[in-house]
């Protein structure tokens, strides 16, 4: 807040520590991957806690194929959620859309109540089998974080600030990129990262209705009874949800303008 | 209040319903039709039904797109009447058309309409209207529930009297007893969750609000919960808990238990007289004596509850089935890998993060006054705590009990994987038998059931809300 009383030469480091948390953030990301494909390793582990198991490994597919899936199926639904809750939230606070505020966020909450579960099952006969049903299971059920903070995000920018861009001599799009997103930045992200926890843990219901990831052996070993199976989709899906909380955050730290840090 | 009232001619809102509305009934699909519940069937738009109702709706959605372009004093009492007609006109074609369907089919026995899109979009923009509506009522809350209230009474006499030949309501009835079974299942999960996460998380919170470095403990640690998936979960649980249930005895639980306790109490006392630095030392560890078997005497109290709700509900004391002896295995109490055990758990431990997250930043933000004063008089920190703190905190701590509860009731869902019931069952089956309707039957009332749960609780927060707050 208090910039001003920073000297000069103090400004660097910010720009440093930002690219520092960055990598950090790819680096654990980058670890947990080359965990994942150690194949042998996980093997050896879940032999030594279930010896008597014929198969303690899931043989459809590497653990390696089947986390990459999981990342990839996240991936989409955020890339979705992005596209729609960013202009959906841009629109309904600027004068034209802000009658419907009430209502979309009132929808939004309605939509978080709807079970991911039953929302994929009710996608099945419209959409079949496979990757589209998963998407719109996971974008109903992430969309909310992500708008919620993006509006509030974009609300708390002062009005002081909004007024000294006008003065400037900024239009309605430069007041939009260049002041109030950047300062929504950070709100938003963590809107991004709750949404992500949700997507990773959701999506591992997603083989109910025939899609990837890393569910398949937790659904596969639930409905055979064979527990390895089952620890070796649950713990990779728990590492994964609780490493990108963590790079998530370390990107806020580094997206986040060096004057509101 | 989320609903801002605006001053405009134009009510863009119920503009956007009537819309939403009129796209619905002039789609192309409104009811399905099939043979039998399997195969596919053909799709019947509104008016293909040939039924008045149709053309009345028609009528009502545009007098609603026009009216709201105009504003006249009382305007939003004759959208709530438009509102409460096109909701009654709807549900009364869905009925007649069902009928009709059924009526002409080849084997009206084995016959099956379905609700189809139109159907839904329709609803969505009752939802819109009436949302819109309340946008520019009056903000006296008499005069809101009264807009509402009547559209929503009609909505269940009509869904109770005319849809006896909507294929949901015959899978319901097919599913019999079984749905009422599940649904207090699915209700005795998620309530005891939530109780059992009050529990702990309230006195928790409450220890966190005393003492920072508590507060570095018990909210990363409640955040950190949430973020592991439901299903891995569950899956992490499998082999301690079916372990546990296995080679462990009622007795030796108990008695486990006791001793765990008692160590406890007695460090807590005796750290009293413990000064300084070693005093945190001292807590930390006997924190981690005492987690074991707080843990196991947590997981026995959950699984006893759960059954003691189920009876409850029922109305069936008799079910209650105790083991008959200390010797028997922990697994004759529910203590298993498989079943209620794991999901209670995994719902507990979901539920405690809005519970101390609410309750924490609710008794942060009690102002200094309130509680200097509160010494003043001579309380004591006891009764600060009681007298002043809490009751202040309380609409949040409720906001955050709102919380856990509605996002219990959507993840009891999956409670079916792990053998636990709930109507999540309904959804498998449906989804294993292919029948869009029977999943329809669970998804519709956790949906309801989790509305409802937040409807009341909102309203017992406000109740509680001391008076000087409101």
């Amino acid at each position: 807040m208090s910039t001003l009383s920073v000297p000069a030469t103090r400004r660097a480091p910010p720009r440093n520590r930002a690219l520092l948390q960055l990598a950090l953030a790819l680096g654990v990301l980058a670890l947990l991957f080359w965990l994942f494909a150690q194949q042998n390793l996980w093997g050896a582990a879940l032999r030594w806690l279930f010896p008597e198991n014929r198969a303690v490994l899931f043989e459809r597919a590497t653990l390696l194929e089947l986390s990459l899936q999981h990342a990839q199926i996240v991936g989409l639904a955020l890339l979705l959620i992005l596209v729609i809750s960013l202009p959906l939230s841009v629109w309904l606070t600027r004068p034209q859309g802000r009658a419907f505020l009430p209502l979309v966020s009132s929808l939004l909450s309605v939509g978080q109540t709807f079970p991911p579960i039953a929302v994929l099952a009710l996608a099945l006969p419209s959409f079949g089998f496979g990757l589209r049903p998963t998407l719109i299971a996971l974008v109903t059920y992430g969309l909310l974080p992500v708008t919620r903070n993006a509006i509030a995000g974009l609300e708390a920018v002062p009005e002081a600030l909004k007024e000294a861009a006008t003065g400037m001599g900024m239009n309605a799009w430069e007041r939009l990129f260049r002041l109030e997103l950047p300062l929504a930045t950070r709100v938003i992200l963590a809107g991004v990262r709750t949404s992500t926890v949700y997507t990773v843990g959701t999506a591992t219901v997603a083989p109910i209705i025939g899609a990837g990831g890393l569910g398949v052996p937790i659904i596969a070993g639930l409905t055979t009874g064979n527990l390895a199976y089952v620890l070796e989709g649950a713990v990779p899906v728990a590492l994964l949800a609780l490493t990108a909380d963590f790079a998530l955050g370390r990107l806020e730290l580094a997206l986040t303008p060096e004057g509101i840090r | 209040m989320l609903l801002a009232t605006t001053g405009d001619r134009l009510n863009r809102v119920t503009v956007l319903a009537a819309i939403v509305g009129l796209l619905a009934l002039l789609g192309p699909s409104w009811l399905l039709l099939k043979a039998n519940r399997l195969v596919a069937g053909e799709a019947v738009g509104a008016f293909a039904l040939s039924s008045p109702y149709a053309y009345a709706l028609l009528g009502v959605w545009g007098l609603l797109l026009v009216v709201s372009f105009f504003r006249f004093p009382g305007r939003a009492w004759g959208l709530a009447l438009l509102c409460t007609l096109a909701l009654t006109l709807a549900l009364l074609l869905i009925g007649a058309g069902s009928s009709a369907l059924l009526a002409a089919s080849s084997d009206p026995e084995r016959a099956r309409v379905s609700l189809q899109g139109g159907v839904w979009l329709t609803l969505l923009a009752l939802y819109i209207g009436f949302f819109g509506t309340l946008g520019e009522a009056p903000q006296r809350s008499g005069a809101r529930a009264l807009m509402v209230l009547p559209g929503l009474a009609l909505a269940v006499v009509l869904v109770l009297t005319s849809f006896g030949s909507v294929g949901l309501a015959q899978e319901l009835t097919s599913q019999g007893g079984d749905f009422t079974a599940e649904v207090l299942r699915h209700l005795a999960l998620a309530g005891t969750s939530v109780l059992l996460a009050c529990a702990i998380g309230i006195p928790a919170a409450i220890w966190a609000a005393r003492r920072e470095e508590a507060a570095r403990l018990v909210l990363p640690t409640a955040s950190f919960l949430q973020t592991i998936p439901s299903l891995a979960l569950f899956g992490i649980m499998l082999l301690p808990l079916a372990r546990l249930g296995r080679e462990v005895t009622v007795g030796e639980a108990l008695l486990f238990s006791a001793v765990g306790l008692a160590l406890m109490f007695a460090a807590l006392f005796l750290s009293r007289r413990v000064s300084g630095r070693a005093r945190g030392l001292f807590t930390l560890l006997t924190m981690l004596i005492a987690l074991l078997p707080v843990l196991l005497l947590t997981v026995m109290v959950a699984v006893v509850l759960n059954d003691v709700f189920v009876a409850l509900f029922s109305l069936d004391l008799g079910a209650l089935t105790f083991p008959s002896s200390l010797s028997a295995p922990l697994s004759s109490l529910g203590v298993r890998g498989i079943g209620t055990a794991p999901a209670l758990i995994a719902l507990t431990l979901y539920a405690l993060l809005p519970i101390v997250r609410n309750t924490y930043t609710g008794l942060v933000e009690v102002p200094g006054a309130a509680t200097e004063a509160g010494r003043g008089m001579g309380m004591s920190p006891g009764q600060i705590l009681r007298r002043v703190e809490l009751p202040l905190a309380l609409p949040l701590i409720m906001e955050g009990v709102r919380a856990s509860s509605v996002l219990s009731i959507g993840i009891t869902t999956v409670a079916f994987l792990i053998g636990a019931g709930g109507l999540g069952t309904f959804i498998e089956r449906g989804i294993s038998q292919q029948v869009p309707d029977l999943i329809l039957l669970g998804a519709l009332p956790i949906i309801g059931l989790a509305l409802l749960a937040d409807a009341l609780l909102r309203g017992l927060g406000q109740l509680v809300t001391p008076r000087g707050l409101r």
